[in-house]
């Protein structure tokens, strides 16, 4: 079976799993207490015929399944509705849109950043087993996985903005810089980028570890052994490329916690991201974004887990025989 | 056997002393108790004899008389006696002089509200000093950890505290062990079609980020701390269901249940005797670990204030306080920190130690 084969059979199996999460994400609005329309009008509610006309331009009289029948076809063109709570009336899926780049951006660093560190510390951990590295690195990549992001952030502003004043302490770029540089982006990057990638990189850590220890248990580099290479050879041609092959699938699994990070993160460090909504439309109980959010974060998980799937069958062929 | 595997583990030792620590002092709360309502004015501008009145700032320089404080004698003593550090320590008064307020007009707020506006007066004359006086004071040794916004011990609030996040795990997590076991075993053991719908559901509900999904419900049920740990349990049953399926998958062809199910033991003495309790360990071992990341995300939750609500503590809605003055106050914000970091990391090493000391093929495997 070829990749291109396996590709389009693993993207049919998101069509299920769209409608399922739909589901979930329909019944939440509809679990929520007070109707929607007396959410839109307010303290106009009480007056019934108004009530009933934004109950019937809502498509609220209907029954339940042809709403949810409805609400699917509309999100299936890109229709979300409209805010009830952050900005009536305007269209969530033009609220969205300029949303969704800055947490891609900020999850996609996190995670470069965050294999960039893991990957020599884990080799070299494994490699030197049981020395102090090794130990120091077990105990970081533990702090790692166990620090609240949400104060480091705090602390990392506190040190690099607060005290020494090197970084900025929030948002995308400097509102009174007129043109913002690349370099002026990359800076307001940095903290919300290493705090998110922190648990990340902290699980990385312990998996190239233990992979790595894995792979030079195996035969293959005990022949390579025997062979006579040299040990960085066998080190780095023979173990890591072996040892890093299920980091694909690894990083696919990480991808709901890198996105349920951002929400903290992007919140703290006034990102305007997708998580930052999703905070604010809780406070302002805007359900119809709250909804849209739901099945964009579940899309993202999905896709990236798709992607890790068909770039592991591509790198190792064993699996699309399974 | 296993015991002493993890008795020789140092992180998880580690883990098992501070998390024993942590307990304790959570369990002496009767120290702490008074750490939400501590009021420390300054001493210097009151006279013994003198009338006290708490008085409410309600406009630039105009102030109402609210109450008589001698209808509080024992705040009065505490303002009096203050370099001798006597704290309200009567919960009682300090509950009828809230009610006294909310009698007045204040019902709607939140009662660390007040303390802001409160300010005395004596003879008439209104003093600069009021209960915020030693409001964001840093680190000393009457306060360890320095004071917050509202002039609270930040150390008690911490020990106070402990005792939302500690809990909130167990809560937490014996929801999502008993939901996840059920659907769990039933997937396992039934298989078929069964089998193939409920793992269909758990992939689906896996890749909703957990906080995203979290926050939607809050916003259905709206915030508080009750509700969260009930949610955060409702929501993390997928994973352990996906574990105890898989336990039950593997152990249900072996021969001692052919042999109970020979001698005619129903299926559910089957599950809840013969594979349930083989399937312990693994499942110890995810409850620890599950533990963590419930603590973590009730922390986030609270954070963003749609957990536990003021004026209860939690180092989540504590850190909120320490965000908002984290360029005066930096005190505030850096040790409900720590407490959840020295929490979580303890309940990760012995997870870990006990996976190492229950499978020891595993050692290092994540």
């Amino acid at each position: 079976m070829s990749v291109l084969n396996y590709a389009f059979r693993r993207t049919l199996l998101i069509i299920p799993m769209l409608l399922g999460i739909s589901l979930i994400s329909f019944s939440i609005i509809h679990l929520a207490p007070g109707s929607p329309a007396a959410t839109i009008l307010g303290p106009k509610a009480l007056d019934p015929a108004a009530l009933e006309r934004v109950n019937s331009n809502l498509g609220l009289d209907k029954p339940i399944y042809l709403q949810y029948l409805n609400w699917i076809s509309s999100i299936s063109q890109g229709d979300f509705g409209v805010s009830i709570g952050i900005m009536p009336g305007k269209s969530v899926a033009d609220l969205i849109k300029s949303r969704i780049l800055p947490t891609l951006e900020l999850t996609i660093s996190a995670l470069l950043l965050a294999l960039l560190v893991a990957i020599p510390i884990g080799v070299i951990s494994a490699t030197r087993q049981y020395s102090t590295f090794d130990h120091l690195a077990t105990i970081g990549a533990f702090s790692g996985i166990s620090l609240p992001n949400f104060w480091l952030a705090l602390m990392l502003i506190l040190v690099f903005s607060v005290e020494l004043g090197w970084l900025p302490s929030s948002g995308l770029i400097d509102p009174r810089i007129n043109n913002p540089t690349i370099l002026d982006y990359i800076r307001h990057l940095l903290i919300p980028a290493f705090v998110l990638g922190t648990a990340s990189m902290g699980g990385l850590v312990r998996f190239i570890r233990a992979s790595m220890l894995e792979v030079l248990r195996q035969d293959y580099i005990l022949t390579a052994r025997a062979k006579g290479l040299s040990e960085r050879r066998v080190l780095y041609k023979h173990a890591l490329r072996n040892a890093l092959l299920p980091l694909v699938t690894i990083i696919g699994m990480s991808i709901p916690g890198l996105l349920s990070g951002a929400v903290l993160v992007e919140t703290v460090t006034g990102w305007p991201g997708m998580g930052r909504l999703a905070v604010n439309a809780v406070f302002a109980r805007d359900y119809p974004i709250i909804m849209a959010l739901v099945m964009i974060f579940s899309l993202l998980v999905i896709l990236g887990n798709l992607i890790a799937d068909i770039v592991y069958s591509y790198v190792d062929p064993r699996i699309r025989y399974e | 056997m296993v015991y002493k595997a993890f008795s020789r583990n140092k992180r998880a030792l580690f883990g098992v002393s501070v998390l024993l620590i942590l307990y304790s002092l959570a369990g002496f709360t009767f120290i702490n108790t008074q750490a939400d309502y501590r009021w420390l004015p300054n001493p210097n501008e009151i006279h013994t004899g003198e009338k006290l009145y708490l008085v409410q700032q309600s406009d630039e320089n105009k102030y109402a008389i609210l109450e008589n404080l001698n209808d509080f004698p024992s705040l009065k003593e505490a303002i009096k006696n203050f370099d001798n550090k006597v704290p309200i320590n009567d919960r009682d008064e300090y509950k009828a002089l809230i009610t006294t307020l909310r009698d007045m007009g204040y019902e709607d707020e939140d009662p660390s509200d007040i303390y802001k506006k409160v300010y005395f007066i004596q003879y008439g004359r209104v003093y600069k000093v009021s209960l915020i006086s030693v409001e964001n004071q840093p680190p000393s040794l009457n306060h360890p950890f320095g004071t917050d916004d509202f002039g609270r011990d930040v150390f008690s609030r911490v020990i106070y505290a402990s005792r939302i996040s500690l809990t909130v795990g167990f809560i937490a997590v014996s929801i999502a062990l008993s939901i996840g076991i059920v659907v769990g075993s039933i997937s396992g053991y039934y298989g078929g079609i069964m089998d193939q719908i409920i793992m269909r559901i758990v992939d689906i509900w896996m890749s909703i980020p957990g906080l995203v999904l979290l926050i939607a419900m809050v916003s259905v049920f709206g915030p508080g701390l009750f509700k969260a740990m009930i949610l955060i349990g409702i929501l993390s049953w997928a994973s352990t269901a996906r574990l105890i399926r898989g336990q039950i998958l593997s152990l249900k062809e072996q021969g001692f249940i052919e042999a109970a199910r020979a001698s005619g033991a129903s299926d559910m003495r089957i599950i809840f005797k013969h594979l349930l309790p083989n399937a312990m360990a693994p499942l110890i071992v995810d409850a620890t670990l599950f533990l963590a990341s419930a603590i973590l995300l009730e922390a986030g939750l609270s954070f963003l204030g749609l957990g536990a609500q003021p004026p209860t503590a939690s180092w989540g809605n504590m850190l909120t306080d320490g965000q908002k003055y984290l360029r005066t106050a930096w005190w505030i914000a850096v040790y409900p920190g720590i407490a959840i970091f020295l929490t979580v990391i303890s309940f990760n090493f012995i997870g870990d130690g006990l996976r190492d000391a229950i499978d020891p093929r595993l050692k290092g495997v994540r």
